[in-house]
């Protein structure tokens, strides 16, 4: 990269950054929260009466899945909402006009979304420490499965901001399609329990996949192959990633 | 002869919807010009503009800013360029500060070099004592101000304003006229929209007048308004005069009671149109040129008439 383009993608992540940073009790506390009730009221409360799963505690099992939700979820959002943002109030317009290929501009929120859900990630994961005693199993595989998923969300977060023509627009596909992926893929409980059938239903749901994958590394017990479910993840990022470029370099909805 | 600044080859661009937007521009702006586009509203002022900086889609054509091509190296091309919208397109949320500096890394500035660009702009434009304060709280003419310190900031070679006096009070729009005569004295290339006449033709060397995305005329401004067939001269009357005076071939307007406009066909001596007035008993105590020339030559040249604008 060159030196002029690594000042443009550093004063975009600057953004980002001081956006959400400045509001954090909207953007970094609420999926704490939520994570620490979970974590209380169906680890700690309603756990103590289920056998272990996977030969661990029900809290344990929880966490990782936890983590993940508030990975993508802060990721997506994060993308959604600042790329909305900017078309609304048209500052998207002091990208275009600038010396920038399409490339670095998805870059830059992409970049603000992954450092936002990797983020809140960890402050989820700092609160469940002390309640699970996390192991961290295969600290390589831990990582990066949480930075693929936290990249694969900030794309598709960004393709919905790009199709986004109101508030409503940016906050539908994550209550109505991202959020009950998450709840029905294996968060609460061991997919493989399931009857038929809703296991083999769970097993077509991509986050199902994602969850396993970081419970693998965090727990070493997963249900899945996680070095293919590591492949396809990269995979559906690329390509993802790939689309997003398109609109944009495009200017879908935004340059008339 | 230098690369011109800005060469437009048959630019077209039809909005979804069908709209018109410019049907087929050529324009040259020279390097180190001033240069003026006119035109009513819906003209395509602001289509062009946003053809020229990257925001608007081009159907057909090309477009080269300093010899780059903008479609084929977009990144030299747009560097060059420093763009004033007509509307605001900040983030009001930031301090003005971090939007001129965030403006500057966009443009590959480094940290030193934006925030020294950063203070230099914000001096200049007079918003040093608000560059912590949101841009939300800012009134109009600041606002304009702060958008023309991000186009500066990266020391475009060419500045770009879309109607930067429009809404602007009198005493803001002869502040920015004699800030944009400087920055062109200093070899900045000045392309500028309006629909105010009067500010072209105190500004700009050279004029293009466009409607319904057609330039329908240009040239160097005195050039243009040598094309002028007429002077039009408003008469102050001693006396109420109730009907237009004939004038043969003179052409009368009563604009008020005790004001006459009169259009005398160039070279023609006034001597003559005295004699008549006097004649007809009307009495002038003061004499002018009535000073929107370039409002009569966009009629002439839109209408092929010479029909009146009031304001
Ligand atoms: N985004 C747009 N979508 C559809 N039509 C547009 C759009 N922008 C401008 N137009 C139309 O294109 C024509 C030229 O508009 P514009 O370039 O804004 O004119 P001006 O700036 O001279 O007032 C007008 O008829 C206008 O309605
Ligand atoms: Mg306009």
């Amino acid at each position: 990269m060159s030196a002029a383009y690594w000042f443009a993608y550093r004063g975009m992540v600057v953004k980002q950054l001081r956006r959400f940073l400045r509001t954090w009790v909207q953007t970094l506390l609420p999926s704490v929260v939520t994570a620490g009730l979970f974590l209380v009221v169906l680890g700690e409360l309603v756990g103590r009466e289920v056998r272990a799963l996977d030969g661990v505690s029900y809290t344990e099992f929880l966490a990782p899945g936890l983590i993940m939700l508030a990975v993508v979820t802060n990721a997506y959002n994060n993308v959604t909402l600042s790329f909305f943002g900017a078309k609304l109030q048209r500052h998207i317009e002091e990208l275009l006009v600038a010396p920038l290929p399409a490339w670095l501009i998805v870059a830059g929120f992409v970049t603000g979304g992954v450092l936002r859900g990797l983020l809140v990630g960890l402050l989820v994961a700092a609160l469940a420490l002390p309640l699970t005693g996390l192991e961290l199993r295969h600290p390589g595989a831990t990582a990066g499965m949480a930075l693929l998923a936290a990249l694969l969300f900030a794309f598709a977060g960004l393709i919905n901001g790009v199709f986004a023509r109101s508030f409503d627009h940016t906050s539908v596909i994550a209550t109505f399609v991202l959020t009950p992926l998450i709840y029905l893929g294996g968060l609460f409980y061991p997919v493989g329990r399931l009857a038929e059938p809703w296991q083999t239903l769970s097993l077509a749901n991509p986050m199902h996949y994602i969850i396993e994958g970081f419970r693998h590394g965090l727990l070493g017990t997963s249900a899945i192959a996680w070095p293919a479910t590591f492949a396809v993840l990269a995979v559906v990022t690329a390509g993802t990633g790939a689309a997003a470029w398109a609109l944009v370099a495009r200017g879908v909805r935004v340059k008339p | 002869m230098s690369t011109p600044a800005i060469t437009m080859e048959q630019l077209a661009k039809r909005y979804a919807g069908g709209c018109v937007g410019l049907d087929g521009v050529d324009l040259e702006v020279a390097a180190g010009g001033f240069f003026g586009l006119l035109g009513p509203n819906g003209a395509g002022k602001t289509t062009l503009i946003g053809l020229l900086s990257s925001l608007v889609r081009l159907d057909r054509g090309r477009i080269r800013v300093f010899g780059h091509d903008l479609a084929r190296d977009p990144v030299a091309a747009k560097a060059l360029i420093g763009l004033v919208p007509q509307e605001v397109n900040f983030n009001s949320f930031e301090p003005v500060g971090e939007i001129v500096a965030g403006q500057a890394a966009y443009y590959g500035l480094s940290p030193r070099r934006a925030r020294r660009r950063t203070r230099a702009v914000l001096e200049l434009l007079g918003l040093t004592d608000r560059a912590r304060q949101t841009a939300w709280g800012l009134s109009g003419g600041f606002k304009r101000r702060l958008m023309i310190a991000r186009a500066l900031v990266h020391e475009p070679r060419l500045l770009v304003l879309d109607e930067p006096t429009a809404g602007v009070d009198v005493e803001a729009r002869h502040g920015l006229w004699a800030l944009l005569r400087r920055l062109n004295g200093e070899g900045i290339t000045v392309l500028l929209t309006t629909h105010y006449l009067e500010e072209a033709e105190q500004l700009c060397d050279h004029l293009a007048f466009i409607d319904g995305g057609r330039v329908i005329a240009r040239g160097a401004t005195g050039e243009l308004l040598r094309g002028l067939d007429h002077d039009t001269l408003v008469l102050d009357l001693a006396a109420d005069c109730h009907s237009a005076p004939a004038l043969g071939d003179v052409a009368a307007r009563r604009v008020d009671t005790r004001t006459l406009e009169v259009d005398v066909p160039r070279g023609q001596p006034l001597n003559a149109l005295f004699t008549e007035l006097s004649r007809q008993g009307v009495q002038v105590t003061s004499l002018r040129n009535k000073s929107n020339r370039l409002e009569q030559l966009f009629f002439q040249r839109v209408y092929g008439d010479e029909r009146e604008v009031r304001a």
